[in-house]
C-alpha cells in the first residue's frame, strides 16, 4: 500500500487508484466537472488540478488521472493551485456564463468575470465529454460523439442528424452538468420547436439531438414514463409477461404472497435485487413480506418462486 | 467504538459453525440472518457425508457413540457431535425413460451415510446459543462498507434500515450472496448458469430398488425432455426419500416437473401410499470460484465464494478455518491469507479446473447421449453392476466413473462409443455448444 501525504495528512492508499479518488475517500475536496466515478477518467475539464511533488521536483498535474505512487506529496489548495483554478473558470465563463454550476465555481473562487481578453460565447455545453462517455460505456449505445477540432469541437450525434442506436434513455441529460441537454417529455399537447418541427405528444424529445421517441403512457395515471422502443427491447431480451409496461413503476403494485402455497424456502428474499422481501414468522414457519415502499415492481421474484405462490395482482 | 469485534453474515451450517467457534474462543459476535429460526432447515438441502474417504481435501471419520455420530475431522483437526445415528447407503441408481436402472453399489464400504439438516442446525444453534453467541434473525443485510479499520454493515428488519459495526465480517450467506455481489466480486467469475429447486420429503414411498439414491430423468418420467430428478434417501424411515428437481427458470418449472413425477409419471405407483411431510425450495446458482475470497476486513466464507455447494462437510469446514483465520486477524496476524492459502489448495475446484465441468457433466451426461442411447446401455450395463470400493463417486467424479465403466464394456456400438468418450474428455463450453446445436436442429 502506498503510503502519500496529501496537505500534509500521511495516507496510505490502495493500489492502482488515481489521486482524486484517493482524496475523495479521506473527506479532501478537489472540485471537477468531468469526473464520475462510474466512468474511466479523462481529464477534460483540469479543475482538479493539484500540486504534486515528486523526486523534489513540483509540478502541476490533473489529479482525476494521475495514478498514486509511493512517496508523493500533494497539496490540493495553494495559491498556485487557485489561480489556476481561477483561470480554468474564467474561461468557462468565457465558453457561457449561464450555467449554474459554472457560477457557484466562480463565487466561490472569487472570479468576476469572463477573461477580458477573449470573447463571451454563451454557450451551454463545456465539453466535458461525460455525455458521450455515459452513452458509450453505461449505456452502451454510442449514438452520441465529439465532432470537429480545437474551437469547432461539439458533442453530437453522427452527422447531426437523428441517431438509430440513440435509446433515449435520457443518461446524457442526468449526467450532463450544466444542463445544456434538452430533453422534454410531452405528453398530449402539440409544439413547435424554434427550428419549426411539430411535435405532437405523448413523445420525449431531445432537441439538442435532432431525436424524438413515442413514449409510453402509464395505464394507471397517465403520465408518460419511458420511451417505447427501449422498453419493448427489454420486455423481449428479459421474456417479460406482456403488458409488464403497461403502469409506470410508480403504479406497479408489489406482488402478491399466497401464504398457503409458499414454502418459505427464502428464495424471494435472496434473489430480490434491491432487498425489498423479508421474512416474518407464521407459526413455526415463515413467510415473505414485501415491502410497497422498496419494491420496484420487477417481478424477479415472480419468476423465481418454486411453487409459484408469488403473483401479479390483477388491478380492478 | 465498534457494535462487535465480527459479525456473521448469514447462519446456515458455515455461519452457525463460525459463531460458534468464535463465541468458544470469546470473540465478541453477533450473528445476522434473513430467516425467522436458525435450528431449523428452509432450503431444499439434502445432508450426507463419505465416511473415510479423500473428499475436497478432507478426510472425515464418523464414530457411531449409542444414539449419537461424532464426526472427526482428521485434516482440520477439529470434533463434533451429531445428536442421532447416520445410515449408511451402498447403492446409487440412474433411471431411463422407459425405466431401466442402471446401478453403481458398494460392498466393503458405503458410499456415503445420511443425516437430516434440521437436526444438524439444530444441534449447531444450539451449541451457539449455549455459549453465549447472539442472533438477530429476520434481518437482511443489503449493503457492507469498509470503515477506518472495520466495517459498517446495513440491514433491513421489519421494514427498517440500520446500522451495526464490527472489525470482521464473515460474509457466509449462501451461493447468491448479496455481500459477494454488492462488493463487485462477482463481475470477474464465469456465470454457469441458475437452477432453481423444490424438494419434497415423502415417507410410505414403495420404491422397488434396495435403498440409495436415484437419479431419474427422460420425458416419461417428468413430463418433459429436460431436467432431471433426484431420490436421496431420508433418515426419517425406510420408506422416507427425499425427491428433488432442478430446471430453469421459469421456477415454477419445477412445481409442475415434481408434481408430474409423483402423480402422473411411469413412477408415479411408488408414491400411491406416499405422504409430504416436508416442502422445500432454493434457487442455486452456479459461478466459478473466488480464489481470493477476502477484503479488506471482510472474509467471504463456504458457498459465498464457492462453485455450486461446498456441502454440509465444506460449510463446517469452512466456517471452522474462517473463526480460527478471523481470530488470527483479531491478534494482528494474517489469518485471512492462510485462509485463502487453505482454500485454495483444499476444493477440488480451486485445484483442478476441470472439476466443475465433470461436477455439471452428471446433470448434462443423459441428456446428450439421448433417451435411446441411455436404454441401450443401461440394458449393456445390466450384466455387471458397477462395484464403487475401488472408483470414486462421488458428485465430482460421479460422471466420469459412470462412463469409464460403460466404455470397458466391448460390445459397446462404436459410434456410441465415440460419444462416451466425447463426453468424458469434453469441458463445459463444448458440452454446451454441442446441446444448442442438438436443440437447433430439434426445432428445424
Amino acid at each position: 500500500m502506498p503510503l502519500i501525504t496529501i496537505n500534509g495528512k500521511k495516507i496510505k492508499a490502495s493500489e492502482n487508484v488515481t489521486i482524486l479518488e484517493v482524496a475523495r475517500g479521506n473527506a479532501i475536496f478537489i472540485p471537477t466537472l468531468c469526473h464520475n466515478d462510474g466512468l474511466t477518467p479523462y481529464g477534460g475539464c483540469r479543475l482538479c488540478v493539484v500540486e504534486v511533488v515528486k523526486n523534489g521536483k513540483t509540478t502541476v498535474e490533473a489529479s482525476c488521472t494521475y495514478p498514486i505512487e509511493e512517496g508523493l506529496t500533494i497539496k490540493t489548495n495553494t495559491a498556485r493551485i487557485r489561480k489556476a483554478r481561477q483561470v480554468i473558470i474564467g474561461l468557462l465563463l468565457n465558453r457561457g456564463p449561464k450555467p449554474l454550476v459554472i457560477q457557484d465555481l466562480a463565487s466561490e473562487y472569487g472570479v468576476t468575470g469572463p477573461l477580458t481578453r477573449f470573447s463571451v460565447e454563451n454557450e451551454h455545453c463545456i465539453r466535458c465529454g461525460l455525455c458521450v462517455q455515459a452513452c458509450r460505456e453505461i449505456v452502451q449505445a454510442r449514438a452520441i460523439c465529439f465532432a470537429g477540432m480545437g474551437f469547432e469541437r461539439k458533442v453530437t450525434t453522427p452527422f447531426n442528424e437523428s441517431s438509430l442506436d440513440c435509446i433515449g434513455c435520457g443518461t446524457c441529460e442526468l449526467i450532463c452538468p450544466t444542463k445544456y441537454i434538452d430533453m422534454k417529455d410531452l405528453p398530449e399537447a402539440q409544439e413547435v420547436t424554434p427550428s419549426d418541427h411539430q411535435i405532437i405528444g405523448p413523445v420525449r424529445n431531445f432537441d439538442t439531438w435532432n431525436t424524438e421517441f413515442k413514449v409510453r403512457v402509464c395505464n394507471e395515471c397517465g403520465n408518460p414514463f419511458y420511451s417505447a422502443q427501449p422498453l419493448k427491447k427489454f420486455q423481449e431480451s428479459q421474456n417479460l409477461q406482456s403488458g409488464f409496461f403497461d403502469v409506470c413503476p410508480s403504479c406497479r403494485i408489489p406482488p402478491h404472497v399466497d401464504e398457503d402455497l409458499c414454502l418459505g424456502c427464502g428464495g424471494c428474499v435472496v434473489n430480490c435485487p434491491i432487498g425489498a422481501i423479508l421474512m416474518k414468522e407464521k407459526g413455526e414457519e415463515q413467510k415473505p413480506t414485501i415491502y410497497r415502499e422498496n419494491c420496484t415492481g420487477c417481478h424477479y421474484c415472480v419468476d423465481m418462486c418454486v411453487v409459484g405462490a408469488i403473483t401479479i395482482e390483477n388491478r380492478e | 467504538m465498534f457494535d462487535y469485534d465480527v459479525i456473521v453474515v448469514g447462519c446456515g451450517p458455515t455461519g452457525l459453525m463460525a459463531t460458534s467457534e468464535l463465541k468458544a474462543r470469546e470473540v465478541n459476535v453477533l450473528g445476522i440472518d434473513m430467516k425467522t429460526r436458525l435450528d431449523k432447515n428452509f432450503r431444499s438441502a439434502s445432508g450426507f457425508f463419505f465416511d473415510d474417504q479423500e473428499f475436497n481435501g478432507e478426510c472425515i471419520r464418523l464414530e457411531p457413540k449409542g444414539d449419537k455420530t461424532r464426526i472427526h475431522y482428521e485434516k482440520c483437526g477439529f470434533s463434533l457431535d451429531y445428536p442421532a445415528p447416520m445410515e449408511a447407503i451402498h447403492n446409487s441408481y440412474m433411471v431411463s425413460n422407459s425405466g431401466k436402472n442402471y446401478q453403481i453399489t458398494s460392498r466393503n464400504k458405503p458410499l456415503y451415510h445420511i443425516f437430516n439438516p434440521t437436526t444438524w442446525l439444530s444441534a449447531r444453534y444450539h451449541n451457539a446459543k449455549e455459549l453465549g453467541a447472539s442472533f438477530l434473525t429476520r434481518t437482511l443485510v443489503i449493503k457492507t462498507k469498509e470503515i477506518p479499520g472495520g466495517v459498517e454493515v446495513i440491514f433491513r428488519k421489519d421494514g427498517r434500515k440500520g446500522k451495526l459495526t464490527c472489525k470482521k465480517l464473515i460474509a457466509s450467506d449462501g451461493l447468491q450472496s448479496r455481500i459477494t455481489r454488492e462488493l463487485g466480486f462477482n463481475r470477474n467469475r464465469g456465470v454457469i448458469g441458475i437452477g432453481p429447486t423444490i424438494e419434497y420429503e415423502m415417507v410410505g414411498v414403495e420404491c422397488p430398488l434396495p435403498r440409495g439414491d436415484l437419479f431419474i430423468f427422460g420425458e416419461k418420467n417428468l413430463g418433459q425432455k429436460t431436467g432431471q430428478i433426484f431420490m436421496v434417501p431420508s433418515p426419517r424411515g425406510k420408506d422416507a426419500y427425499r425427491i428433488e428437481t432442478a430446471t430453469t427458470p421459469p421456477a415454477i418449472k419445477n412445481y409442475q416437473v415434481i408434481e408430474y413425477f409423483t402423480k402422473e409419471s411411469s413412477l408415479a405407483w411408488w408414491f400411491k401410499k406416499a405422504s409430504v411431510v416436508e416442502k422445500s425450495g432454493a434457487v442455486v446458482e452456479l459461478f466459478t470460484p473466488i480464489k481470493v475470497p477476502h477484503r479488506g476486513n471482510i472474509i467471504l466464507v463456504g458457498d459465498t465464494a464457492a462453485f455450486g455447494e461446498v456441502l454440509y462437510q465444506g460449510a463446517t469446514m469452512c466456517g471452522y478455518m474462517a473463526a480460527v483465520a478471523v481470530e488470527k486477524e483479531l491478534r494482528g496476524h494474517k489469518g485471512f491469507d492462510e485462509y485463502t492459502q487453505w482454500w485454495n489448495s483444499t476444493f477440488e475446484w480451486n485445484i483442478d479446473p476441470k472439476k466443475m465441468s465433470e461436477y455439471s457433466k452428471r446433470f448434462l451426461f443423459t441428456r446428450y447421449m439421448g433417451a435411446d442411447t441411455m436404454d441401450y446401455l443401461f440394458d449393456i450395463a445390466a450384466k455387471q453392476p458397477l462395484i464403487a470400493d475401488d472408483a470414486r463417486a462421488n458428485v465430482y467424479d460421479f460422471a466420469k466413473t459412470v462412463i469409464d465403466h460403460l466404455l470397458s464394456f466391448p460390445e459397446v456400438r462404436p459410434d456410441v462409443a465415440k460419444k462416451l468418450r466425447f463426453m468424458r474428455e469434453a469441458d463445459i463450453g463444448l458440452m454446451v455448444a454441442e446441446l444448442a446445436k442438438e436443440a437447433q436442429a430439434l426445432k428445424k
